[in-house]
């Protein structure tokens, strides 16, 4: 009997560069709380995915000047899907720190991913919320509104965003990106408490219920004291 | 040495200038992969004949496997320049073209192949693993099933005629790139790759990848463990089993 593990094995035993077996490896190893064949097996993902990339570059290049272009392009669609793979396993990598606590390692991971595949939305969401955390609010509020520019219908990212405008004291903005939030996800509790209490900051008491009641009706548990005091 | 050898080598010595006797030793010899005395003969056999379209051909290919590849084109070209409707000629230079990755020219020649030769099955089916641009899917879709008309047992033409059609990479008709993939034709094609050869492990990996696709889970795994069998460290076929397992929770056996 053999399990999946097993297969991801011998699948890099024949190929020890299989960068998407190293992933799936060290994903399986995570579950397990393995730390160090984890870590190992992301470490080698990257290595793999660099390598195969620059060579599959390079052979790009050199059939570019022998105006090779369609098997050019061959290449250079290859190398780009080995990067967009190095930049999933930077991601991964960076959720792996993040559980594990160690927020600088998973910024670190989340700037690979972005160097590698500046066009990872979620790369910038999450590097965002690190840099909410370490109170570095610009750098915050740029990755945010980058992950926003990609990807429009992320409501967390509008969600997160609206959170840092409010940090800033800009809650025109802030109640802006709230709303649009509600706008793509119109079930999301969260931003309707954080829009209660916004609305409580704009001394506008009778939306902060309004929205506080309906984020209760959608998530019942929902309990926020300042924002209870208002229900009476 | 055997005993042609022998014969043809009393014919030389008794008559140096006859070329169809050098000519028969060159690819005796390199036949026996006695390279560069082959090479010796083929030469003699040129100089004596320089206008022997085939001596030039053969010598070109023997360049070709001494890795000699600017002498093997120049031969090629010769053969080719002699006799103009040498289908063969064409047919390798083409290879030869490929392997020094100038596509355009291979593909050139081994259109010409074809045309001069129209029951030229490797010459339609190298022409249409060439042909990868999206604009020329239909192109290569129709030398493969040229290939398969003339040779319906030709293992090969199914399956990589499968790989283009569960690819589907085409240009449309307004010149936008789609990706239409044919899997139903794609399945019949691996399938009959593999009912030519029950052995053919791309071919049973890559059925197992439509079945995938299709959610056929069973005929899946089965067709990965066949390859899996077949070739026991293929490491793709693994790799894709172990995320059908992962995907479906189940349990190889």
């Amino acid at each position: 009997m053999l399990d999946l593990k097993d297969h991801f094995i011998q699948a890099l035993k024949a190929q020890p560069k299989f960068s998407e077996a190293h992933l799936q490896l060290a994903l399986l190893y995570k579950e397990e709380g393995d730390d160090k064949n984890t870590i190992k097996h992301f470490e080698s993902a990257i290595s793999a995915d660099i390598e195969e990339a620059e060579i599959l570059e390079k052979k790009g290049d050199e059939l570019l000047k022998n105006y090779q272009f369609q098997n050019a392009k061959e290449q250079f669609i290859k190398s780009q899907e080995k990067k967009r793979h190095c930049s999933e396993v930077y991601f991964q990598q960076s959720n792996y720190y993040k559980v594990q606590g160690q927020n600088n390692l998973a910024q670190s991971a989340l700037k690979n991913c972005i160097n590698i595949n500046p066009a990872q939305a979620k790369a910038h969401r999450d590097l965002g919320l690190l840099l909410i955390d370490k109170k570095q609010l610009d750098d915050a509020r740029l990755h945010l509104e980058k992950s926003i520019d990609i990807d429009y219908s992320d409501s967390k990212s509008h969600f997160n965003l609206g959170k840092v405008m409010i940090l800033m004291q800009d809650f025109e903005d802030a109640e802006q990106h709230f709303l649009s939030a509600l706008d793509i996800n119109p079930k999301f509790s969260d931003c309707m408490v954080e829009m209660a209490h916004l609305k409580l900051r704009m001394k506008q008491d009778k939306k902060a219920k309004e929205y506080y009641i309906k984020a209760k009706e959608i998530t019942p548990e929902v309990k926020n004291s300042e924002l209870e005091k208002i229900m009476d | 040495m055997s005993n042609a050898q022998e014969h043809l080598e009393k014919a030389i010595q008794i008559h140096p200038e006859y070329a169809d006797a050098h000519y028969e030793l060159a690819l005796l010899l390199s036949n026996n992969s006695e390279y560069e005395k082959s090479k010796e003969h083929f030469l003699k056999t040129i100089e004596i004949r320089p206008e022997f379209s085939l001596a030039h051909f053969n010598y070109a290919l023997l360049l070709n496997k001494m890795k000699d590849h600017k002498a093997s084109q120049e031969h090629f070209l010769k053969a080719i320049d002699i006799d103009q409707h040498f289908a063969d000629a064409h047919y390798h230079f083409g290879l030869l073209l490929a392997d020094l990755e100038d596509f355009e020219e291979a593909k050139n020649n081994l259109e010409k192949a074809t045309d001069i030769d129209q029951n030229h099955t490797l010459a339609y089916y190298h022409l249409g693993k060439l042909l990868i641009d999206p604009e020329d899917y239909e192109k290569a879709k129709k030398n493969y099933l040229t290939a398969i008309d003339i040779d319906e047992t030709f293992k090969e033409a199914h399956y990589y005629l499968g790989k283009l059609l569960s690819g589907g990479v085409q240009n449309d008709k307004d010149g936008t790139l789609v990706e239409r993939p044919e899997y139903e034709d794609a399945i019949l094609h691996y399938k009959k790759a593999i009912s030519i050869d029950k052995n053919y492990a791309k071919a049973h990996y890559n059925l197992a990848l439509m079945y995938k696709i299709q959610d056929k889970i069973e005929d899946a795994q089965k067709h990965f463990e066949r390859a899996i069998k077949i070739v026991n460290d293929y490491s793709k076929a693994h790799f894709h089993l172990a995320m059908l397992l992962k995907e479906t929770g189940a349990i190889a056996s």
